[in-house]
């Protein structure tokens, strides 16, 4: 009875971005015996509802920062038991991700690591002013199936490109997705310099992500 | 008719012989005049010289300050670093506390931002009442957020509802102080620049809650100073529309992504409209033909109380024959 209680419960409160009263339901529901995929899978379906929603604009930026910070918190308690636990949650790949060189606004990127985390994927954050090299080196390293690349300034987007075209160089260009996102960016700037995905917000990149990656499971590339 | 008094006629919906053409030239300006972004965002003498000689080159109805959302934040003691050529940027925000310990009004007039003044009260020496001289300036949120960090201010918007109030409370008194230099040195215009006003980050009700009574204090102030006032949101921000129209100022500068003559039905005559031609595609990469079309498509419809202009400050290497097919356009 309490496990499905807490677990509604945990919903709500991270889509209320209650960050300290969402790791105190976690932690009673560890506590409870309960299987930390299904807490996994509870901060799943909050994100997404709240993904909806922001897509919608019926809530903000500010409401979506609150609910990852609550997340966040949630995951800091609930990823060693997964681990601990040998318990399988979703899988779906791994992502790298960063603000190219030059430039430090990383709202963006965060609220897209955060979702990509509560969708499944293992998010790899480079943070902020990250050179191309970087990106590639992360990817090989973590044997990411994307590269997500944020930029909010029309001086920096060029830096997307950079990226692009350090894998073409080193002959690494099949191997990754390229997913590119920001204030300044569109659908026509990410066909321009080559890459593999646009969205507009933090939910879009979730659903490209996912897209991707489907797509290259059935053409038997990841 | 001077382009200052069409400007002035097209905020008040009068008649005007042909439609105002008032690109926000900054960042293309300093590269046309071969100068610096950086250089000119620290020397007054380099941003007067690139808008003069932007002005000689295309001869539009207003020419506007550069851009730089980082000034104000330097003002107040954020880090900013810039490399060559390009523009400064903040790299080190303040926290709340930082905000609170003296008087912003005075601050946010020291360090760079006398460049600005400065800049306005050359171009007003070299250009008197013939072009409209704006003096561009960040609003109470786009400062606020700039100052501490706009994740910060999404997380306070949340959780410190006082903290955020008091924060704009400050920074509003500060906007005023600086756009009445801004008027003292010469000014015609200032832009309040709210670029983060946009939907997505404010909502309606954190909008009409906290930024509308701010900016409705800002306009005021700006009208008791004989200054035309010009509010800039970019982005998407129809849904906010409805309430920007109440902010008292005399024209609404938007992005491209809104349409017009919807925002012309929204708004109807309580501000003028000024905008929106695409920065990101059109101007820098479109060819002249396609800024002509674009030009004739945005001004027929709109009649009075319209200023063409940029959807945002235009990039740098926007092409030359591009900004006068724009301006040449608007004039046939």
């Amino acid at each position: 009875m309490n496990r499905e209680k807490f677990l509604r419960q945990l919903e709500e409160a991270i889509e209320a971005g209650e960050e300290e009263k969402a790791p105190r339901l976690a932690r009673r529901l560890l506590d409870l015996g309960v299987d930390p995929a299904e807490i996994t899978d509870a901060l799943s379906r909050a994100m997404s509802r709240l993904g909806e929603e922001f897509h919608r604009l019926d809530i903000f930026v500010p409401d979506l920062l609150i609910a990852a910070d609550a997340f966040e918190a949630v995951m800091q308690i609930v990823a060693p038991a997964l681990l601990e636990s040998g318990s399988r949650a979703e899988d779906k790949g791994a992502v790298v991700i960063g603000v190219v060189e030059g430039d430090i606004h990383s709202l963006g990127k965060d609220l897209v690591r955060v979702m990509l985390a509560a969708d499944g994927f293992h998010v790899h954050d480079l943070g902020r002013d990250v050179k191309a090299g970087r990106f590639l080196e992360a990817a090989r390293e973590h044997d990411a199936a994307i590269i997500a690349l944020s930029s909010l300034m029309t001086t920096t987007m060029g830096q997307m490109k950079e990226v692009v075209d350090l894998l073409a160089r080193e002959g690494m260009r099949d191997h990754y997705k390229v997913i590119v996102g920001g204030a300044p960016i569109t659908q026509q700037f990410a066909d321009a310099i080559g890459a593999d995905g646009y969205a507009e917000d933090a939910p879009g990149a979730v659903a490209l992500a996912n897209r991707l990656v489907a797509a290259g499971r059935r053409s038997g590339n990841s | 008719m001077t382009g200052l008094e069409r400007i002035r006629r097209a905020v008040l919906f009068e008649r005007v012989d042909h439609t105002p053409v008032a690109p926000l030239l900054g960042a293309h300006a300093a590269a046309l005049a071969g100068l610096g972004h950086d250089r000119a965002c620290r020397d007054a003498g380099v941003q007067a010289e690139a808008l003069l000689h932007a002005v000689e080159a295309y001869e539009p109805d207003a020419i506007f300050t550069l851009m730089d959302l980082s000034a104000e934040p330097e003002a107040l003691g954020a880090g900013v670093a810039s490399e060559e050529g390009q523009p400064p940027v903040v790299v080190r925000h303040l926290t709340r506390e930082d905000l609170e310990t003296e008087r912003l009004e005075q601050r946010i007039l020291t360090s760079r931002v006398p460049v600005f003044i400065e800049t306005v009260s050359r171009l007003r020496a070299a250009l008197g009442d013939s072009v409209c001289i704006g003096a561009l300036i960040s609003g109470p949120l786009t400062a606020t957020a700039n100052a501490v960090g706009i994740a910060d201010l999404a997380r306070m918007l949340r959780r410190d509802r006082e903290g955020i109030t008091g924060l704009l409370d400050r920074l509003t008194d500060a906007c005023v102080a600086l756009q009445k230099s801004h008027a003292e040195a010469g000014a015609h215009a200032v832009v309040i620049l709210e670029p983060v006003a946009t939907t997505a980050i404010l909502g309606p009700a954190d909008l009409e809650a906290l930024l509308l009574p701010r900016l409705q204090a800002v306009t005021e102030a700006a009208r008791r100073l004989g200054l035309i006032s010009i509010l800039h949101v970019c982005g998407d921000c129809r849904r906010s529309l409805p309430l920007l129209a109440r902010a008292g100022a005399h024209a609404l500068s938007l992005d491209s992504p809104v349409e017009m003559t919807s925002a012309r039905e929204i708004v109807g005559t309580r501000s003028a409209l000024m905008g929106n031609l695409d920065v990101l595609r059109l101007l820098p990469y479109g060819r002249p033909e396609e800024v002509r079309r674009a030009v004739r498509d945005l001004i027929a419809p709109m009649q009075r109380g319209f200023i063409l202009s940029s959807g945002c400050e235009l990039p740098e290497q926007t092409p030359r024959a591009n900004v006068a097919e724009m301006i040449a356009a608007a004039r046939r």
